[in-house]
Formats: C-alpha cells, sequence, structure tokens
C-alpha cells in the first residue's frame, strides 16, 4: 500500500485558484496573468463601490450597516489577498517542504488517519463551495424580489447602464466569494494536515518496538535499541519538521487570521442588527445565510486551531504510552526531551496576541454580542 | 580622583544616563570627578530641579482646589494633576531607589567569555547597542514633540473659565484667565507683561523637563530589556554549534565482531579511530541485523549502549589527545552557555527588583487617569483645541504603557522560545553530555522571564490589550448614558 499524497488534501482548493489565478506560479503565461488580474479587478471593484455607497451613507447608521456589513467583510478578504500575495513564497516554500520525505517516512498502518483526514478535508471543501453557490444565487435574485435596482446599491442612477453593472456585480461578487471561501479553506486544510501529522506522530511513538517479542539476550537486546534509537531521531526529526510547518502556515497566514478576527467580530455585531432592524424580505434571508457562513468560517479556523495545540499536547501522553520501562536509558532520554517539548503546544496565532482555539472562538462570539 | 572608566551596561546606556543627569536626576555616579566641591553641585543642581517641579505641581493643585466647584473643570484639572503626578513620582522614585538602579548597572560588568562565540557574542552586543540608541532617540523625539504641541495649542482657542451665572441659571459668565499651558494658581498676578512671559516660560520648562524625567527612566528600563532579549537570542544562536561541536565528539563506533561478544568492562581492544566513514564497513553487517531492525537505515551511527561505561565523565579514553581537548571544549562551550544564562537570569531578576514598583505606580495612576479620560472624550463635539488636546493626552498616556508592554512582552517570548531553540538543534547527534544539558535547559526554560510590577501584573502586551479595552468600554458606556 502506497503512502496518500497530503497534496490530495487540498486540491480542490489548487484546482479553484489556479481558475481563478490566484495560485501563486513560478512563471505564469498571459493567460494566467490574465485570470489573476480579473480576480484582483473585481475584489477592488466591488470594494470602491461598497466605499461610494458608504461615503454617500455615513450620516445615517441604519443605512450605514447595510453597507457596512458586506464591506467589512469585504476588507477582511482584501487583507487576506493583499497577505497571500505578498507571502507568496513563503506558501510555495511551505508546499514544496511537505513534499520532504521526512514526512512520509511513518510506517504504512498508520496511513489511514491521513486517508481519513483527506477524504475530510475535500468534503469540507466541496460543502462550502455548495453552500456559497447557495448565497450568490440569492445575491443575484433578492433585488428582482425586493424591488431594487442593484444587489450593491449606488447612489447614483445609473439608468441603461443598470444591467450590466447588474450582471458585472454579480459576475464580480461569484469570483470574490470564490477566492475568499478557496483561501480559507486552504489555511485551514494546512492546519488539519499539521493536526494529522501529529496524531500519526504520536501513534508512531506509541507503538515503538510493539513488533519485538520480549528478548533475554543482552546482545539482541543492545541491537533492538540502537534501532529504536534510530526509529526515535526519525519521530524527533518528525516532530521538528511538523514544528517547522506549523511556524511557516502562521508566517503566511497570520496578518490574514488577524483580519479575520478583527472582521468577524464586526460582521457579526452588523449582522445580527441588520436582520432585527431590517424587514423580512429574501434580503433577510440573504443576510442570515451570510451570517451562518461567516460564524461557519470562523468556527472552522478555531476548530482546526484547537486540534493541532490538543494533537500537539496528545504527544507527551503518547510518549509515556509507550513501552518505555523496557528500553534504555538513552532511548529513555529521547523521550524525557520529546515530552518537555511537548508540554508547550504548537500553536497559531493572530500577529502573536491572540491563538486560534475553541476558547478564542467563544470569547469571539460573547464580545460581538456584548457590541451589539 | 579615580579616572572613571565605563564599562558593561553603563558604557552602552551612556548617552541615556548623561542626559538623565542633565534633566535633573539625582544620580551621581558614573562621573569622572568625585570631588566634594563638584559633587555638592551637582547636588544642587538636582535639588533646585526638584525645587521648581514641586512647586509648579504644588501651584496646580491649588489650581485644582480653587476651581473644584465646576464638574467639568474638576475633571480636566484632575487628569492634569494625574499626568504630572506620575512623573513627579518617577523622579522621586529614581532619586529614592538610586542604589538598585546603580546595581543592575553594573550586573553586566563582568562577563564571560568563550573563544568559539566571541563573534556571536560580539554582533548581538552590537544589535543590542544600535536598538538602544534608536530607542532612545525616537523616545527624545516625541518627548519634544509632545511638549511643543502643548506649546503651540495653547495660543489657539479662547483662555477663558466659563462658570454660571450666579443670578440667572442658565447664563454662563466667562472670566479671563492668563494664557498658559497649564491652569496653575500663582501668588502673582500672571495676566500680562513680564510676569505673564515668566510664567509662560517657567511652565514651558516645567512640561519639558518632567516628560523628560518619566520618558528618560522608562527608556533606561526599556534599553535594559533589549540588552537582555539580545543576550537570549545569541544563546539561542550558539546552541546549533554548541550541538555541532559535541557530535563530532561521539566518533567511537565499535568493532563488528565485539557486539557478538559479552561485553566486558576490560576489553580496551575495542577502540577503534575516530572515523566517521567506519560505519560505512558495517554494511554486511546489516544483513545479519536486518532480521532485528525494522528499517535499513544506511549511515546510522551504532553506539553499543553496553559499552556506555567507556565513555565515563573524565575518563576520556581515547586513542589520541584529540579527542579529549575536544571534550574539554564541549564542555567549556556548555559551561559558557549556562553561565551567561545564568547571568542574564541575574539581570532580569535586578531589572524587576530596581523598577518594578514603579510599573505598579505607573499603572495605578494611568487606570484612573485613562477612566477621566474617557469621560472626557465623551466630551468632544467638533475639531477644536480641546478635542486636540484629549486626544493627545490618550495618545500619550497609552503610548507609555505600549513602551514597556512591547519590551516585556518581547523578553517574555524570548525568554521562552529559548527551549524551542533547545529542541530544535539537532541535539539528537549529539554527545549524552549534550542530551542532558538539552534535557536540564528544556526544563529550565519552560517558564519563561517576565518583569513584573510588584507581583501584582505582568508586563505584557496582555496588560496592554487590557487596559486598552477598558479605556473602549468606559468609553462605550459613557457614551449610551448621554
Amino acid at each position: 500500500m502506497v503512502i496518500s499524497n497530503s497534496a490530495d488534501a487540498f486540491r480542490v482548493q489548487y484546482k479553484m485558484l489556479v481558475l481563478t489565478g490566484l495560485w501563486p506560479k513560478e512563471n505564469p503565461n498571459i493567460v494566467y496573468r490574465l485570470r489573476t488580474l480579473i480576480s484582483w479587478i473585481s475584489a477592488f471593484g466591488l470594494f470602491g463601490v461598497l466605499l461610494i455607497q458608504l461615503i454617500n451613507d455615513i450620516k445615517d447608521f441604519t443605512k450605514l450597516s447595510e453597507t457596512l456589513y458586506i464591506m467589512v467583510s469585504y476588507v477582511g478578504f482584501i487583507i487576506k489577498l493583499l497577505t497571500f500575495t505578498y507571502q507568496r513564497k513563503e506558501f510555495l516554500k511551505m508546499i514544496h517542504y511537505l513534499k520532504d520525505p521526512i514526512f512520509v517516512t511513518y510506517p504504512e498502518d498508520l496511513d489511514h488517519y491521513m486517508t481519513k483526514y483527506i477524504k475530510q478535508s475535500v468534503l469540507l471543501a466541496s460543502t462550502f463551495q455548495l453552500v456559497i453557490v447557495g448565497g450568490l444565487i440569492f445575491f443575484a435574485l433578492f433585488p428582482i424580489l425586493d424591488n431594487k435596482p442593484l444587489p450593491m446599491p449606488l447612489p447614483y442612477d445609473l439608468g441603461k447602464y443598470t444591467t450590466l453593472m447588474y450582471c458585472l456585480q454579480v459576475i464580480g461578487e461569484s469570483i470574490s466569494a470564490i477566492n475568499h471561501i478557496c483561501l480559507d479553506v486552504m489555511c485551514t486544510s494546512l492546519m488539519g494536515l499539521a493536526a494529522t501529522y501529529l496524531n500519526i506522530l504520536s501513534e508512531r511513538i506509541m507503538h515503538l518496538k510493539e513488533k519485538d517479542a520480549v528478548v533475554e539476550d543482552v546482545v539482541i537486546f543492545n541491537e533492538i535499541s540502537e534501532s529504536t534509537n534510530e526509529q526515535m531521531r526519525n519521530c524527533v526529526k518528525h516532530h521538528l519538521a511538523i514544528i517547522n510547518m506549523v511556524d511557516s502556515i502562521e508566517d503566511v497566514f497570520t496578518i490574514a487570521l488577524f483580519g479575520q478576527f478583527l472582521t468577524s467580530v464586526m460582521v457579526l455585531c452588523n449582522t445580527i442588527f441588520n436582520i432585527i432592524v431590517i424587514t423580512v424580505s429574501t434580503q433577510t434571508i440573504m443576510l442570515s445565510d451570510y451570517m451562518v457562513a461567516i460564524v461557519i468560517q470562523l468556527f472552522m479556523y478555531c476548530w482546526y486551531g484547537n486540534e493541532i495545540i490538543a494533537k500537539s499536547l496528545q504527544i507527551r501522553d503518547a510518549c509515556y504510552m509507550a513501552k518505555w520501562y523496557a528500553f534504555d536509558k538513552k532511548t529513555c532520554k529521547y523521550l524525557f526531551i520529546i515530552m518537555e517539548r511537548s508540554k508547550r503546544p504548537l500553536r497559531i496565532t493572530t500577529m502573536k496576541i491572540y491563538a486560534l482555539s475553541l476558547t478564542a472562538f467563544a470569547t469571539v462570539s460573547t464580545f460581538s454580542l456584548t457590541c451589539y | 580622583m579615580m579616572k572613571f572608566k565605563k564599562a558593561g551596561l553603563v558604557a552602552d546606556l551612556f548617552p541615556n544616563i548623561r542626559l538623565m543627569q542633565t534633566s535633573g536626576h539625582f544620580m551621581f555616579n558614573y562621573h569622572s570627578e568625585t570631588t566634594g566641591a563638584v559633587h555638592g553641585l551637582r547636588v544642587l543642581y538636582s535639588s533646585v530641579h526638584l525645587v521648581l517641579v514641586m512647586a509648579q505641581f504644588g501651584f496646580t493643585f491649588g489650581n485644582l482646589v480653587q476651581e473644584s466647584d465646576d464638574v467639568n473643570d474638576l475633571a480636566a484639572n484632575t487628569i492634569t494633576v494625574l499626568f504630572f503626578t506620575h512623573t513627579l513620582t518617577k523622579y522621586l522614585y529614581f532619586a529614592i531607589r538610586s542604589k538598585l538602579f546603580y546595581r543592575t548597572l553594573g550586573i553586566w560588568n563582568q562577563a564571560n567569555s568563550h573563544p568559539l562565540f566571541v563573534e556571536s557574542n560580539n554582533r548581538y552586543h552590537a544589535l543590542s547597542l544600535k536598538k538602544m540608541r534608536q530607542l532612545l532617540i525616537i523616545v527624545l523625539t516625541a518627548t519634544i514633540f509632545s511638549a511643543s504641541s502643548w506649546t503651540t495649542i495653547t495660543f489657539f482657542g479662547e483662555s477663558v473659565r466659563v462658570r454660571k451665572d450666579p443670578e440667572n441659571e442658565n447664563i454662563t459668565v466667562s472670566t479671563e484667565i492668563p494664557r498658559l499651558l497649564i491652569k496653575s494658581w500663582y501668588p502673582w498676578d500672571a495676566m500680562s507683561g513680564l510676569p505673564h512671559l515668566l510664567s509662560l516660560i517657567y511652565q514651558v520648562y516645567y512640561v519639558f523637563f518632567s516628560m523628560c524625567h518619566a520618558n528618560l527612566l522608562d527608556s533606561l528600563f526599556c534599553s535594559w530589556l533589549i540588552f537582555a532579549c539580545e543576550q537570549l537570542m545569541h544563546l539561542k544562536e550558539i546552541l546549533k554549534p554548541l550541538m555541532e561541536l559535541s557530535a563530532t565528539l561521539d566518533t567511537y563506533v565499535p568493532k563488528t565482531a565485539d557486539l557478538f561478544r559479552a561485553p566486558s568492562a576490560n576489553s580496551q581492544d575495542n577502540l577503534v579511530d575516530n572515523d566517521f566513514n567506519e560505519k560505512n564497513n558495517h554494511n554486511d553487517d546489516l544483513d545479519l541485523r536486518g532480521i532485528y531492525s525494522t528499517r535499513q537505515e544506511l549511515g546510522a551511527h551504532y553506539r553499543s549502549g553496553a559499552l556506555q561505561t567507556f565513555n565515563s565523565g573524565g575518563g576520556g579514553i581515547g586513542p589520541n589527545g584529540l579527542t579529549k581537548k575536544q571534550e574539554l571544549m564541549v564542555r567549556s562551550a556548555i559551561k559558557y552557555w549556562v553561565e551567561r544564562h545564568k547571568h542574564v537570569v541575574r539581570l532580569v531578576t535586578a531589572i524587576g527588583d530596581s523598577y518594578g514598583i514603579a510599573l505598579l505606580l505607573h499603572m495605578l495612576t494611568s487606570t484612573i487617569m485613562l477612566t477621566l479620560l474617557a469621560y472626557q472624550a465623551t466630551k468632544i463635539d467638533g475639531v477644536n483645541p480641546y478635542a486636540f488636546s484629549v486626544i493627545g493626552y490618550l495618545l500619550y498616556a497609552l503610548g507609555q504603557v505600549f513602551h514597556f508592554c512591547i519590551f516585556g512582552n518581547r523578553l517574555i517570548e524570548e525568554s521562552s522560545s529559548v527551549m524551542e531553540a533547545a529542541y530544535s538543534c539537532h541535539w539528537y547527534d549529539g554527545s549524552e553530555e549534550a542530551k542532558t544539558f538539552v534535557q536540564i535547559v528544556c526544563q529550565q526554560c519552560q517558564k519563561a522571564m517576565s518583569i513584573s510590577g510588584a507581583k501584582f501584573f505582568t508586563i505584557s502586551l496582555d496588560l496592554f490589550a487590557s487596559v486598552l479595552g477598558a479605556v473602549v468600554t468606559y468609553f462605550m458606556v459613557l457614551i449610551q448614558l448621554k
């Protein structure tokens, strides 16, 4: 059985991002550059439209919050886009690092964790895409049902250009939404990958020396302890590789995560306000759908961040669960040092201020409710 | 008359020290001449500053009492008084506890050194020096800018005092008050002419020098933290070469036949030369061992556990003296590392001892001041000097807190990342001694070194975030109450 390729975990996102031109390529051709340009224009164009509306509405808070809720998450998206583009070299280096042989030196019977995770990751990416498609359909349809000229209102009357603007807005919004989701799911699948590797590592440590029967002969004992030491060294190297990977994930995505947190709070506040204030209509349904999407988005990040923390602490337990009483002094020393390192969990932080975890999710939700 | 020599931290921080002495702090060491007359002159200089500063503080407080009938004026005056309480506290704190400061400044006078790590040490020392200078320049610029903007803002807007007419509640009567930086009660009439000019100059001097007192002391504290952080970075950097050095030590490769013989402590003919590539001769043996090992790792470094007894302590049984010298080198490197780390711990403890209470007092005054500022901020109704002064106060207070929180945070992060650096330095290739060293370092560096405000709270970005959060919350609540 061949060990599965970890890159499969994010192949859906890879395909989508290549389609919209955002995946950093070494030497892109003209068509690719064109696609990248279209993505950028749709992002900034829609942001400009929202900004115009915002400036126009700055006095009236009710109307302001209508524009604000989408605009704030646009700001989050643009922050993510900018940091992703700025860090593309780091990102490519990390993806390349994942192909390092140290990541695939685990025994084959532990591979089922990886296959399970890959399935889960692909499922998540596809589900999210469906949700977005649903949201986009609503977005395209609600002006017709609600009697509004454009999905994103403009203070100027465009006359015969209204239909054109309508189509442009729908197309631009779909491209931006796809990009946003792909970036999010990309980050979370990388985090999930790190958590899976940590899981595999703890299993590996737990099952050290399990194959070998109890030996009496001292000499053979020495042989076995040599091979055990060798395996321990590989475990340590694997551990270090995972630590490096988590560090590079944090380097690439930390500013984006910070933006995500800030905007989530504001959007949650705003959307709740809007749902209560605006009369029931198709727009309300769209708003609720939107709010659910935002909550799920934040939850995904916090869930995977929590997984990394939990799994990295699990390594310490795995060390204890191994048959350490039968190891010799040297191997025990390895275990000791690994346990010392694992006392401190691996975390992904938003610019070193806040670590992603389920506690963070709870705090952010309650904070946004208090703000409201 | 002893010629004073600058060493260690004093040499690094000399510009800061000189500036503090010029601004009137009670710092009397670190001069070349220490004769009675010159010393007396210096004491006199500082005392004059002290008297002037306290006099003006008294006048400001007098004004507070005088204007305590109106709530708005009371709030504004309390903020001013608290602002200058904080600077006066720092000034007096230094005067009272200067011994502790001298001790901290002198702690790094004798630093150990190791020939292998001199280059790294110098590099990080130079880096810390550069950062300290940059910090000093930034702090000075900020102080000068604040003082000058305060002076400028005085000349905008009306300098009047608004009060309700005692006869008619709805009409407000405005009385003229002198156009000065700080509203103070003076025993002389400072409305116009020469007294006004003199009072103005006095106040400009007061504002500038008070800010200098506080900010220079804060920057001294932060420079110490910068130094400690750079030392920790130096220690982290030399972990890898240390491990590599010890990896070349353990070149004891046993002969194949011995592994199948019952080991005895006296068989000295097992000694093989220090050739790393000896392992390639074991290729034929790998087939035999293949039944026991699940993985064929070529290039594996076999160190038989049973032969451990040969590498005990200073036994140093080596075929040539080179091994023993290397062993001593590794041991001295480890000693250097551990002693340097202990030195840094001593430095951080001394910093905490000398400055902890000052930080506590600072945070107390700042909290009250920021609460009142939040209240003042709710009364901003447009772009006028009032708005600018409130925002100026806010930014200055928050900036001061941010200033030491960010360096305290960096210290915490650097000291806790030593453990991670120890883990990631390829320790698995090192000798047993190196592994024990890593073991103990990991244990010890679990707990980060931090500066605490007299044990009440730790100085970190969390503190700053909570202060900022509290201000925002008060502001929101007060806005709602309006």
